[in-house]
């Protein structure tokens, strides 16, 4: 580094380090060369008293500093990250709830109530749903299964997601069933039957938002569909802790 | 005057929110951050020194350290609060011509009347208008923070070499500024 050639210079050739170190600390030493001495009274004097320093001032800061220190970030912090958690949750459960319990729809492998009644509901509005009599019967206690295991539907993805990539091998009117797709753009979940199966099951319940904008799409749909999916696991509704229970809760009053 | 051995307590006392601890910190550590941030800009220094201590009440619970430790953070703020307001007023710093600082001296005893009445405002801005932006505030942060190499180097964001070098450098300059002023108002 070149500053240090400098130091080296400027050292040898001026100033002493240790003179410089009490003309910085405000040493006067009259037998200094004029240039210094001068140097040293300007430094000294930078010591003196600043007029204008005031008891209420400190009072004052003191107090800034005392209602600074109480709010804290950490406490700012803790609502919105306990937001944000809940938030997630209730997302995840949401997304999870809608992936199993719409696989499981589109598989036939809802209880038989349920599957019957989420058959009758959906075919008004044009999405075929099997009914009991066609479900197939491999997927049916798997599904039930996934759904009754209070953990599993929220926890394990990929369970649900096996489920997706069975159903894209099933005919197409059942995997065309997905409830994202059904409540999102119903034309082409029946004109792209594949689809469903190779989507991950998150997919397909997460764009609640992107249904409302769905062009032509009618805005309660989705929602019911959503719910009656919700009412259709009810098991894995109560796994999520009740994060998921605003969605279940129409359902719930259903029941 | 340092607070010496009661700097633990005083702290200790302060991150629990006393009230008194918090004015004694004040009280110890405001003289030269005033200084200092009212070298640099004397319009808003006061008000910047208070700003100072404002951001810094609540990271005290995480200081740790001595008292010339504290007496570098507090400046590392300081210093760091100035270089923000001059960013966001556009400016490095005030530049006022010495001669409008500082009283005509006397015709009779011009070096005596120069700096014998000099108060620390005026010496503060002689080191102002004769040095750079950074000889001033390793100077500043030297004598009026009271800080060593080390800790300016560190709230500066540079070597102890380059805080030696700069301080030399200021002081060459200023001697040479001042001798050749004081032959000009002589």
């Amino acid at each position: 580094m070149s500053h240090s050639d400098d130091f080296d210079d400027v050292i040898d050739a001026e100033i002493p380090d240790e003179l410089v170190e009490e003309l910085i600390r405000g040493a006067f030493e009259p037998e200094l060369p004029s240039e210094l001495m001068l140097v040293g009274r300007v430094l000294r004097a930078a010591r003196g008293p600043i007029p204008g320093e005031d008891r209420a001032r400190e009072a004052e800061v003191v107090e800034a500093m005392l209602a600074a220190m109480t709010v804290t970030p950490i406490t700012a912090a803790r609502p919105s990250s306990r937001r944000r958690r809940h938030l997630l949750v209730a997302v995840t459960a949401a997304v999870s709830v809608l992936g199993v319990g719409g696989v499981a729809a589109a598989a036939g492998g809802l209880p038989t109530p349920i599957q019957s009644f989420v058959h009758d509901s959906l075919s008004h509005v044009g999405v075929t749903v099997p009914s009991t009599e066609d479900t197939p019967e491999p997927f049916g206690p798997a599904t039930t299964d996934t759904g009754g295991a209070p953990g599993q539907s929220g926890t394990t993805p990929g369970q649900s997601g096996a489920t997706p990539g069975q159903s894209g091998s099933e005919p197409p009117g059942q995997s065309a069933t997905t409830p994202g797709q059904s409540a999102t753009t119903p034309g082409q979940s029946g004109a792209t039957p594949g689809q469903s199966g190779s989507e991950p099951p998150g997919q397909s319940g997460n764009p609640p938002g992107q249904s409302d904008d769905a062009p032509g799409q009618p805005h309660k749909e989705p929602d019911v569909a959503a719910s009656r999916h919700d009412d259709s696991v009810p098991e894995s509704n109560g796994s999520d802790n009740g994060a998921g229970q605003p969605e279940g809760a129409p359902g719930q009053s259903k029941k | 005057m340092a607070l010496g051995n009661d700097f633990e307590r005083v702290l200790a006392e302060a991150k629990a929110g006393s009230t008194v601890a918090l004015g004694e910190l004040y009280r110890e550590f405001n003289p030269g951050l005033r200084r200092f941030l009212l070298a640099r800009l004397p319009s808003e220094g006061e008000d910047l020194a208070a700003d100072v201590w404002v951001a810094v009440a609540p990271k005290i619970r995480e200081f740790t350290g001595d008292e010339r430790g504290f007496r570098a953070w507090l400046f590392t703020f300081g210093r760091r609060r100035l270089i923000d307001h001059f960013r966001r007023s556009g400016r490095r710093g005030p530049v006022v011509p010495l001669h409008e600082q500082q009283d005509q001296p006397s015709r009779d005893d011009p070096e005596a009347e120069a700096l014998a009445h000099l108060s620390a405002t005026e010496a503060a801005q002689l080191l102002l208008t004769h040095l750079s932006t950074d000889q001033c505030e390793v100077l500043m942060l030297r004598v009026y923070g009271g800080l060593d190499v080390s800790e300016v180097a560190a709230a500066m964001d540079h070597t102890d070499t380059w805080v030696r070098v700069t301080q030399h450098r200021a002081i060459q300059r200023l001697s040479r500024r001042l001798g050749s002023q004081m032959d000009v108002t002589q």
